[in-house]
């Protein structure tokens, strides 16, 4: 099975759990395009392939790939899309039911799910969209008095409306949280830059207190579950 | 020697204005108090309002949205519901007695009526007729809404450094039971109107005044050091039911409130006007700021407002203005409910 990874900073903990369990799944291989921040939301669909925007992109793309700016759907039989700003929103539950509906339904049109409609329009392979995980830091008190509504239920109404193109949400894995709005502590300890996750520069680290991206345990518990469904898929079929 | 003889030339109609190009009149305002870049200011009233806190987040300046709109909701959608608009989600506050009503819900002093409207089984809340497009789902969705505005409109009392009011409309509609008052007139944007229950009132200098300087006193009880900036929409009605012709009509609303203003920031120390008024409707400015329908003000007519207003900020206190933002040039932005009115002219479905 071949599984393209696209993503921004975020893709790198996923890079690094995939290294981590690679040696476990023999029959997969894995690919990644990544550039950090807003890199990755410049691609284009030419000719039957995804193509870097900018320089910069295509920069970001080959040095994560291996060498490659481009992303041909058909070589791949899964794809992941990573962050890429799909964060889940704190919506206030006393918000009216029309912009909670136009909130979530704008978070259907902004850059995974775009890219993943130019995929779609190229490929048939299920495309999965991991959100940006939540921040490593102590749950505010707002976040622990039930004041917004929840954040699955959140991603699960998104994930309802991309399944009409076929599409998936993947929440971030339950034992990975330390409350519903936040990831526990020991999940961003020693979280590295994405440059660090593709090898260009290795000994990079996150400064101390980083709490917006994850570690190498991280990905792996994502990954690992995510690859997981897929060989009972596969079992199934 | 008399008096006359030492005042700057500022002061003479011949030098300040008859011998300038309308562009180079200047000086129109002595602001009483800095406001600084990062000194919360919110902002309510009438539809020209909305100018005012636009232009102070085009130029960085701490402009407070209390009620923000989600993330991820666009732009122009969110200010269909009404985020964005003035610092929380009130809708056009268009009179001083208005505005006192909202303070008194905000403060606790009074609770919100229990008054709910309903059309095609949606709900629709008579203190922000216009807040959602299409009605709110169920009466306790509506109430749950307002009591988000309400609560973040206490935060910019609370809150602010600078709270902006733009004086709008003299002609206001009041529950003749209950005492309450209407942004907009029952029937016209939503609910039913009922002439057993829905009264008219067009407001006169002492009451507009005492409502503003009730709303004011009592903002200063929970924020003391908080300022107020008034203005006055050079707007004209969109209609009146003074019985007066319209152009009348709006030439005395405009000039009751614009003398509430000036007496209200001669008597404070903590309140200043600001000429906005007077910037787009005075004769040397020959109508040029208005769109073509005598009504709405033109961007350059903004533009030119909001310029004038920081370069005599600047003067007077100098602090570092960032450039604009490119901001919506676009008329049809303005969330103004009282505009709506005009649906109601001869010719016109009712």
């Amino acid at each position: 099975m071949r599984i393209c990874v696209i993503g921004n900073s975020h893709a790198g903990a996923i890079k690094e759990g995939w290294d981590r369990i690679a040696a476990s799944f023999p029959a997969i291989s894995m690919e990644f395009f990544a550039a950090a921040g807003k890199g990755m939301d410049d691609l284009q669909l030419s000719e039957g392939r995804l193509i870097a925007g900018t320089k910069k992109q295509a920069e970001s793309m080959r040095l994560s790939s291996g060498g490659s700016a481009e992303i041909w759907p058909e070589h791949y039989d899964r794809f992941l899309i990573v962050g890429m700003g799909l964060r889940p929103p704190q919506l206030d539950r006393r918000l009216s039911e029309q912009v909670i509906d136009a909130t979530l339904t704008a978070m259907t049109q902004i850059a995974p799910f775009r890219v993943a409609r130019m995929i779609r329009s190229l490929s048939l392979a299920p495309i999965l969209v991991l959100p940006v995980p939540l921040y490593a830091l102590p749950p505010r008190p707002e976040e622990m008095q039930d004041r917004f509504i929840g954040c699955d239920d959140c991603l699960n109404r998104v994930d309802a409306l991309a399944r009409i193109e076929g599409l998936r949400v993947v929440p971030q894995p339950e034992d990975t949280r330390s409350s519903e709005w936040t990831t526990a502590e020991k999940w961003s300890v020693g979280s590295r830059p994405l440059g660090a996750t593709v090898g260009v520069k290795p000994e990079a680290l996150h400064p101390d207190g980083e709490f917006n991206h994850m570690n190498a345990a991280f990905g792996e518990v994502w990954l690992g579950s995510i690859l997981a469904e897929f060989a009972n898929e596969s079992a199934a079929t | 020697m008399h008096p006359y003889q030492s005042l700057d030339k500022r002061f003479f109609w011949s030098a300040a204005v008859a011998q300038r190009n309308m562009f180079d009149i200047a000086e129109l305002w002595d602001p009483k108090f800095r406001i600084g870049p990062r000194a919360p200011v919110a902002t309510f009233g009438s539809c020209f309002a909305q100018h005012i806190g636009q232009a102070l987040k085009a130029r960085k300046f701490n402009w407070m949205d209390a009620e923000p709109a989600p993330a991820a909701l666009p732009a122009e959608v969110a200010k269909s519901f009404g985020f964005g608009v003035f610092s929380a989600r009130t809708g056009n506050i268009y009179t001083a007695s208005l505005l006192a009503q909202w303070v008194s819900w905000a403060l606790g002093d009074t609770v919100p009526p229990e008054e709910v409207w309903e059309k095609d089984e949606r709900f629709y809340d008579p203190f922000r007729p216009a807040i959602e497009p299409d009605g709110f789902a169920t009466v306790e969705e509506m109430r749950a809404g307002r009591e988000m505005a309400i609560e973040s409109f206490r935060d910019c009392i609370t809150k602010a450094k600078v709270f902006v009011f733009t004086l709008g409309l003299t002609e206001s509609w009041f529950n003749r039971t209950e005492g309450h008052e209407y942004p907009m007139c029952p029937g016209t944007v939503a609910g039913t109107f009922d002439a057993e229950q829905h009264g008219f009132v067009n407001q006169d200098y002492v009451f507009v005044r005492r409502k503003l300087a009730d709303a004011i006193k009592r903002m200063r009880q929970v924020n003391p050091t908080l300022r107020v900036l008034l203005t006055v929409s050079p707007v004209p009605l969109t209609a009146t039911m003074s019985g007066n012709h319209v152009l009348v009509a709006t030439m005395e609303s405009k000039s009751v409130l614009r003398a509430v203003a000036g007496s209200m920031s001669r008597a404070l120390s903590y309140v200043d006007y600001f000429p906005s008024y007077e910037i787009i409707n005075s004769t040397p400015f020959r109508g040029t700021f208005f769109e073509a329908n005598l009504r709405g003000v033109n961007p350059a007519g903004v533009d030119h407002v909001m310029d004038m207003f920081f370069a005599c900020l600047m003067a007077k206190y100098p602090v570092e203005v960032m450039a604009p933002r490119k901001t919506s040039k676009n008329k049809a932005d303005l969330a103004c409910e009282e505009a709506l009115l005009g649906a109601f002219g001869p010719g016109k479905g009712r």
